[in-house]
């Protein structure tokens, strides 16, 4: 496929960077840059200097992994550089030059996936490892990535080739298996369908359960405008540099920031990437802020000497009251916010934030679990819809029609299929053969 | 060419076996109107049952029903030598009940030689083929053992186990095809250095045959046929009653203890199968006694069916404990069976080994792709079953008269058979151990049911000119009668609803229905009542998995697929699907080699992307 690129670290000041490429016969569409150096050894660190009109730019480790043994399964080559952004976005700059375009987010795991390399579930299991707040979450990611047969689905997978080599078992061999003359273990397909239903909803309530609009312990900065807040979300990020990694606010319309603390992530959101209004919640209307609002663990109400307010709702969102911009002026006796700071001469931020390291040590300490959970939306959609056909199937059933419950089941094969990926009938009939002594 | 075609020794199509496939495909030619002739290596012994005297089941008495409505034999000859009949999953619904006839052997046997003699078309002739003439693509001639030379347009070749076949009793083993029958040898040689042809090795057995005046049957339970009788025929008028008088003849039902188990446990040694004599491959849903107890040694007892092998015969096929162990060892067996104790062998039980043609070198009518006028039916193919066998004799037959004809070919299809489901399945897949068929097979399970097949089939064996003329006015009387009745429910209303819509429901039966609307149905088969009923209830259901099958697995593979670059399958799997460039996901599915993952890539690539104008 066409080749791509992107980096595959942040773009802050940092030791090293890394720039990853992956396509169809790469090295010859990156060469131009390392003039007259031969193909670098499959996988060996290879010291090079990307050179640009004979002057040298960068000294820098090149590794490649001629396809299909690499990670998309195509050409992958990586530039380990000096991890200075400028350095990162010119080199960037030079590749995209030879025709070599920048990844769409998520890319490099599509084309591993196309090419076999990661199936659909392990894909998922990665993202999730990735962006796991949680040391235990990020483990419950890692057993379902590396060990593909954790994953709920398999489990469930398992017993439903079970069920069905039952159902087949009863279908064809009635002389076999039924002693009494025709009448079939209902009881038993029952019960194997009851245990299937109450894994799968299980599953289903675990994943509704953690599934929330924001995977970390999350904290909404909001208050009027200009009572400076965004100064604040900088303060408290820039309060531990080296963890600090700030990137654009995805579908929220809100500015993101993460802070690694060592139990958990902690996730602050910034209102002020809105302002085109005079409204009282900068540009978010009164539904959407009230939305948001609910959505997180915490709000941080940020008011200033400039024009105190108070929230103009009720939420059941936990609310602590900033005072900001204390040097300017004390707040009016009447108010009693919880905190007293000034984001410009950094007074009271202290206190602030140790509250809120204790607040986030608090939400992760009881969510230490590392059983392997549904790692998608996309997941627990087939598992619902997989969860209905079991529901006919039983409803069948317990009318006595074994063929209809039978065709729901068979349909509930191609839900979860869509979940898990294919389910071969030979590994129907090996369980059907295996399971049962059948034939005479 | 026309002076040869005249010629008495030239034939228009040459049957090879006298076996299920071979009496279905001999018929189905001569019906045809073509001259045929079937060639056997034992006039006396065409139509023989080799394994259990039994016909139909789970799956194969649809097959059955549905040769019947093709115009064939087996339905008629179980009927008409049925000792009893049955329904089997008669609580299971009916879209997967199916009849099993218990039958007389000797009498089944009569009966297939006298329909064939009744054919004009059709000739006899025994003989044993030595070598084959082939001219290019085609075969031309063939050679039998007593010097004669005869030419033919179609070969079929239905040779059942004799292709290469092996006898196996405990570590002797001789060379032949059944029990005291003399193998095919030459034939397997011609086919795969003559052909080019790939050719595989399975394994059956059958069990010990028994005298009955030594068996206690009052230490067995019985299992008696249905009353009243149900028949396999429906191009027909039914036969009244079984052929003789009295009631149906029972089976018996007894089981083999933990004794039985030691017994076999203790001497594995001297199965040719455990010691390593038998390199085929047996069919795991049929498998031996000592099968049964190596791979289930928890299992302290086995079902063993007794059925009877004819009336006034004194035969008994002890189903259940086919064997390869030497006699001795069978004996013993047999004594720690209740019941059996005092048993005596009238044939001993063996194992066979045959050569099979993989079916993956076949088109969809039987014909081998690299040679168009050989058709291969039956065990050839690496099926079991009398059924099976018979079916397949139906479509090769059809389809050699129509190719000796210059005529198109007939495919039966997978979403309105059984047979179609067998056929597509073993051409596409191939198989690895001896096929059955099974109505887990069957994604149109709800529509292919056993009370349909003449509404599924027999207007196509019409138009193919298959059906004599009582069978079709047969089959038109049923249309006509289902025709009106239909109207009549449908224009018929009782509280605002047709009656047609009424009777979706499954608490209201139509026989209940006609009796409140004062309909006299007393004079109609009960089949023409119970089809129509089938299909106004399973119309529904049948829709929805149609549709359901259509999303997920009928989805057509455009052609242009092929010649572009599928993201992430392999060198391999490219090769095979250019090879064989199949027209949906179903029959990319069904191809050997395919992973799971190349097929969740097709599945993704074909459903997610649109496919490109081209």
């Amino acid at each position: 496929m066409e080749p791509i690129v992107a980096p595959v670290t942040a773009l802050v000041p940092q030791p090293v960077g890394i720039l990853r490429l992956s396509g169809d016969n790469l090295w010859p569409k990156i060469s131009p840059l390392f003039p007259g150096h031969p193909c670098p050894s499959p996988r060996k660190a290879t010291l090079l200097s990307p050179t640009l009109n004979g002057l040298p730019l960068d000294t820098v480790l090149l590794l490649f992994f001629p396809s299909p043994h690499s990670l998309t399964g195509e050409d992958v080559i990586e530039i380990h550089c000096h991890g200075n952004p400028q350095n990162i976005r010119f080199l960037l700059s030079l590749i995209e030059l030879q025709g070599i375009r920048p990844a769409k987010p998520g890319e490099f795991s599509l084309r591993s996936y196309k090419n076999g390399k990661l199936s659909l579930l392990k894909a998922e299991s990665l993202h999730r490892m990735i962006s796991a707040p949680t040391y235990s979450e990020f483990l419950s990611a890692h057993t379902s990535f590396s060990q593909p047969n954790r994953h709920p689905l398999y489990a469930l997978k398992e017993q439903f080739v079970d069920l069905l080599s039952s159902f087949y078992a009863f279908l064809d061999y009635p002389e076999d298996l039924d002693s009494d003359r025709d009448s079939h273990p209902h009881h038993i397909l029952l019960s194997q369908i009851h245990s299937l239903q109450t894994f799968s909803r299980h599953q289903i309530s675990l994943f509704k359960k953690n599934q929330r609009a924001f995977s970390s312990f999350s904290i909404l900065l909001a208050g009027p405008p200009n009572s400076g807040k965004s100064s604040l979300f900088n303060r408290i990020l820039q309060s531990d540099r080296a963890l600090v990694s700030p990137f654009p606010g995805t579908t929220r319309d809100l500015l993101e920031g993460r802070l690694s603390l060592p139990f958990g992530d902690l996730l602050i959101l910034d209102s002020a990437g809105f302002r085109s209004s005079d409204d009282i919640i900068e540009g978010m209307g009164i539904a959407k802020a009230r939305k948001t609002i609910s959505q997180v663990d915490l709000l941080l109400w940020v008011n200033s000497p400039e024009s105190p307010t108070t929230l103009p709702f009720h939420t059941k969102t936990k609310t602590l009251t900033i005072w900001n911009k204390a040097d300017l002026s004390p707040p009016p006796p009447s108010s009693s916010p919880d905190f007293i700071v000034s984001a410009r001469t950094r007074k009271g931020l202290r206190s602030l934030l140790s509250t809120l390291t204790s607040l986030t040590k608090n939400f992760y300490s009881n969510q230490q679990s590392t059983d392997p959970l549904l790692d998608s939306e996309r997941q627990a959609k087939a598992l619902s819809s997989f969860l209905k056909s079991l529901n006919l199937a039983e409803q069948a059933l317990n009318s006595g029609t074994f063929d209809l419950a039978l065709s729901s089941l068979e349909h509930g094969r191609h839900l979860l299929e869509d979940g898990i990926g294919l389910i071969s009938t030979e590994e129907i009939y090996d369980r059907v053969f295996s399971r049962f002594c059948l034939g005479k | 060419m026309t002076l040869l075609k005249t010629h008495k020794n030239h034939w228009d199509v040459i049957v090879v076996g006298g076996g299920h496939a071979g009496i279905e495909a001999a018929l189905a030619s001569a019906r045809l109107g073509v001259k045929t002739l079937l060639l056997t290596l034992h006039l006396d012994l065409i139509g023989q049952m080799s394994c259990n005297p039994s016909v139909g089941g789970i799956g194969k008495g649809h097959i059955v029903r549905e040769i019947d409505a093709m115009g064939g034999a087996m339905g008629l000859l179980a009927d008409q030598s049925a000792l009893q009949l049955r329904i089997l999953n008669t609580r299971k619904g009916a879209a997967v009940q199916a009849i099993r006839a218990q039958c007389d052997r000797h009498r089944y046997r009569t009966l297939a030689r006298q329909l064939l003699d009744g054919h004009n078309s059709l000739f006899l002739r025994q003989g044993e083929v030595i070598s084959l003439e082939r001219q290019g693509d085609f075969l031309s001639a063939l050679h039998l053992s007593d010097g004669s030379r005869l030419t033919f347009s179609t070969l079929v070749l239905t040779s059942g186990t004799f292709l290469n076949g092996h006898l196996h009793i405990g570590l002797s083993s001789t060379s032949g095809g059944r029990g005291g029958e003399r193998a095919s040898l030459s034939l397997s040689e011609f086919l795969r250095e003559k052909c080019g042809l790939s050719l595989g090795r399975l394994k059956t057995g059958t069990p010990p045959r028994l005298k009955g005046r030594t068996i206690d049957f009052s230490r067995m339970e019985p299992q008696q046929g249905d009353t009243p009788t149900p028949f396999f025929s429906q191009l027909a008028p039914l036969p009244p009653s079984l052929f003789f008088d009295g009631p149906p003849l029972p089976c018996h039902l007894t089981h083999t203890t933990e004794q039985t188990r030691d017994v076999i446990q203790k001497n594995l040694d001297r199965s040719p199968l455990y010691s390593g004599k038998i390199h085929g491959i047996g069919p795991r849903y049929c498998p031996s006694i000592e099968d049964k107890v190596v791979k289930f040694p928890d299992h302290l007892t086995h079902h063993v069916f007794i059925e009877p092998e004819g009336l006034g015969i004194d035969e008994y096929y002890p189903n259940g404990i086919s064997t390869s162990l030497p006699v001795d060892v069978q004996e013993l067996i047999l004594s720690s069976i209740p019941g059996l104790e005092k048993s005596m062998i009238l044939r001993p039980g063996y194992a066979v080994e045959y050569d099979f043609v993989f079916p993956d070198q076949l088109r969809h009518t039987l014909s081998v792709k690299s040679l168009p006028n050989l058709f291969l039916a039956g065990q050839i193919n690496g099926t079991t079953g009398y059924e099976e066998a018979a079916g397949q004799g139906l479509v090769a037959g059809i389809n050699a008269a129509r190719f000796s004809q210059g005529q198109p070919p007939w495919t039966p299809d997978r979403q309105s058979s059984y047979i179609g489901v067998m056929v597509d399945d073993l051409v596409t897949h191939s198989i690895d151990e001896p096929y059955r068929m099974f109505t887990s097979r069957a994604e149109n399970r709800l529509y292919i049911r056993n009370d349909n097949a003449v509404d599924r089939l027999s207007p196509q064996a019409s138009a193919l000119g298959l059906l004599s003329e009582p069978q079709r006015s047969y089959m038109n009387s049923r249309f006509d009668f289902q025709n009106a009745l239909r109207n009549t429910l449908h224009s018929s209303r009782r509280g605002g609803k047709s009656l047609y819509h009424l009777l979706r429901s499954p608490e209201l039966s139509l026989r209940q229905l006609l009796q409140e609307e004062r309909i006299d149905i007393s004079s109609v088969p009960s089949l023409w009542i119970d089809s129509l009923e089938q299909e106004i209830k399973y119309e529904g259901y049948v829709r929805i998995s149609l549709e359901r099958w259509n999303r997920m697995e009928n989805l057509p593979i455009p052609p242009s697929l092929f010649d572009q670059p599928i993201p992430g399958l392999s060198n391999e799997i490219r090769t095979r699907l250019r090879k064989s460039r199949p027209a949906t996901l179903h029959e990319a599915l069904s191809l050997r080699g395919m992973t799971p993952g190349a097929i969740d890539l097709l599945r993704i690539f074909l459903t997610k992307e649109p496919a490109s104008p081209s």
